[in-house]
């Protein structure tokens, strides 16, 4: 079994609960703050159960705004388009920024497949790619990787100072290394935070500006997204921009949030439009609503579960609340122990900002999905212990012994945890 | 059947639960006011890790950047549209004389705004921009940033290391 190092456990705990604080006060700060999260809500559940009319209509203006739109019901399609445009315009060196769809359907080992140079352009994702590594959080990619390590992997990587681990010092060398990148892509690629089906354009929210500096330079951009990116109008960015940066780390705004519609001056601009399984989300009664989530990774934040076991300890490569409901709409069969990541404390959904229904989703997933032949088992046993007092009696009088037992086997679940002290029992009457 | 109409088929047969688009005109007007606008402006952009500076009638905009940084070897200089008061960014659209990487690629960046082009919020940010497609824009708070490792604030991940707002009256 490996070893748990206790000190990085508490450390993430502690941060992501910072992060927390941060979105608290600036949500206090707001007396419109539960006004605000309603209103996403309301446009998402309006957005999704109109998503026909909207993704038309989008569509219709991109192509009048002068962007080619291409559609990919599934991974493999989304893949197929992005890989064809890079390579019929002979794109070598490729840069993109965070892209969590890029993630579920497994964009870059397919284009390094085709001999096209990728390149993660976000900090946290650099980390984690010459990590070979994959994101422990959605917003906050490389939260689990300790700056010693950074240090030492920029050693190696880009020739920085040995021992060196200072924050700064490392940031601005990652910055001077992926500047080279920028200015050698032959292609951009981003993913969006929004679509706005009013304008045809996609909105794209991001701190450290390397969305901007990548589409800013090459001849190609590509935007792609979920069909449930799309919102009717800028109007309801007015709701979305107040609280996604709130609740994602704790700030009034992002850095950049940017709109792109026409292609820039001399360049191309692709948009592709993926379902990948949303559509089968929008047909099921009990988990609709996870189409609302903004994947601002605040679930995870404030997760008492999440915060102290990491995005490793879950089999989908969303973790946390959001991910443990996604992986059960992406394949029920492989990630349902996940369910068990949750102690059901529905912090997440007083949190979500577009009220997402994350713990109710969970419970009823547990419903279908976490019975198993030896917990119905256990069930059976206590059902018949505890329908007897006498039978309940025995077995709490036999309960200390058994607990010496399990401590001296020296049970796995029960390492760094202190095992109860079981009282005597007081003998009832019937 | 291209994807397209396999996508819509799929979102047909879903036959989802029909929800009414909301009304945010109730939110929109009791959403937090500021007495001030030019007063919240400049704190929430040296909150965001911004410098702000009000001109004087006639004073020159290239020495007024100058004293803002005055370390910077070369600074760009560019016109924003209006500036938001609840978060201290500032909206841009393709600037005229130089590239659009000129926003990013500057090490110190200084955008100036009229003074009177403040709005107090995104609702109002949005309202003035209204449902028209406009190409590009951008709204920018503050400098680059990063917390990626550990956490740690650090300006100038991929952008300008330092950002200035000049208000002219």
């Amino acid at each position: 079994m490996k070893k748990i190092d206790y000190a990085k456990v508490d450390w993430q705990d502690e941060t992501l609960w910072l992060v927390r604080g941060k979105r608290d006060r600036l949500a206090k700060a707001l007396p419109e703050w539960e006004a605000l999260r309603d209103a996403a809500s309301r446009i998402k559940l309006y957005s999704n159960s109109h998503l026909p009319e909207l993704l038309e209509q989008f569509e219709t203006r991109a192509i009048a705004n002068g962007a080619v739109v291409h559609w990919a019901k599934d991974a493999a399609e989304y893949r197929q388009i992005i890989g064809d445009l890079l390579t019929s315009h002979g794109v070598r060196h490729f840069v993109k920024s965070k892209s969590m769809l890029s993630e579920e359907c497994g964009l870059r080992p397919y284009l390094e497949s085709l001999g096209i140079e990728t390149v993660e352009t976000d900090l946290g994702e650099r980390i984690i790619q010459l990590l070979g590594s994959r994101p422990s959080h959605i917003v906050l990619p490389a939260i689990h990787v300790k700056r010693e390590e950074v240090g030492a992997l920029f050693e190696k990587e880009m020739g920085t100072e040995p021992g060196n681990s200072d924050p700064t010092y490392l940031t601005h060398a990652a910055r001077r290394n992926l500047r080279e990148h920028f200015l050698h892509a032959d292609a951009a690629m981003t993913g969006a935070n929004f679509a706005v089906a009013s304008t045809g354009e996609i909105v794209v929210c991001t701190n450290e500006g390397n969305a901007d500096m990548g589409t800013s330079i090459p001849p190609l951009q590509i935007a792609a997204f979920g069909i449930d990116k799309i919102v009717p109008d800028r109007e309801s960015l007015g709701v979305f921009t107040r609280l996604l940066a709130r609740t994602a780390t704790g700030q009034p705004i992002t850095t950049y949030t940017t709109h792109y519609s026409a292609p820039r001056k001399g360049s191309e601009f692709h948009i592709v439009i993926v379902d990948n399984g949303r559509s089968s989300i929008l047909a099921d009664r009990e988990h609709f609503r996870l189409l609302n989530c903004l994947r601002c990774g605040g679930c995870m934040n404030t997760c008492p579960v999440y915060r102290r076991i990491g995005g490793y300890a879950y089999s989908y490569f969303i973790p946390g609340p959001v991910g443990i409901n996604l992986g059960m709409q992406a394949d029920p069969k492989k990630h349902k122990g996940n369910l068990s990541a949750c102690t059901l404390c529905h912090s997440c959904s007083v949190l979500c900002p577009a009220k997402v229904d994350l713990a109710d989703q969970i419970y009823r997933s547990r419903q279908h999905y976490a019975t198993s032949a030896r917990k119905k088992l256990i069930s059976k046993g206590m059902t018949f212990v505890m329908n007897e007092p006498w039978r309940l009696n025995a077995a709490l009088g036999v309960a200390p012994l058994g607990m010496r037992v399990l401590k001296g086997l020296g049970f796995s679940w029960g390492k760094g945890r202190a095992f109860p002290d079981i009282p005597s029992p007081k003998k009832t009457k019937r | 059947m291209t994807s397209k109409e396999s996508i819509f088929e799929a979102l047909r047969s879903a036959k989802p639960e029909i929800f009414e688009k909301p009304d945010l005109s109730a939110l929109k007007r009791d959403s937090l006011r500021y007495d001030n606008l030019q007063e919240q402006f400049c704190k929430a952009l040296e909150g965001s890790g911004g410098k702000a500076h009000v001109l004087e009638p006639g004073e020159d905009v290239t020495a007024a950047a100058r004293a803002l940084f005055p370390d910077a070897e070369e600074i760009s200089v560019v016109e924003g549209l209006f500036g938001v008061a609840e978060n201290g960014c500032v909206y841009l659209e393709e600037p005229r004389d130089v590239p659009r990487v000129t926003y990013f690629i500057s090490d110190v960046l200084v955008m100036v705004i009229p003074a009177a082009a403040l709005v107090a919020n995104m609702h109002d940010a949005y309202d003035r921009l209204g449902e028209e497609a406009r190409g590009y824009g951008i709204f920018i708070s503050g400098p680059s940033k990063t917390a990626d490792i550990e956490q740690a604030l650090v300006f100038g991940a991929h952008g300008a290391r330092s950002v200035g707002v000049l208000l002219r009256p």
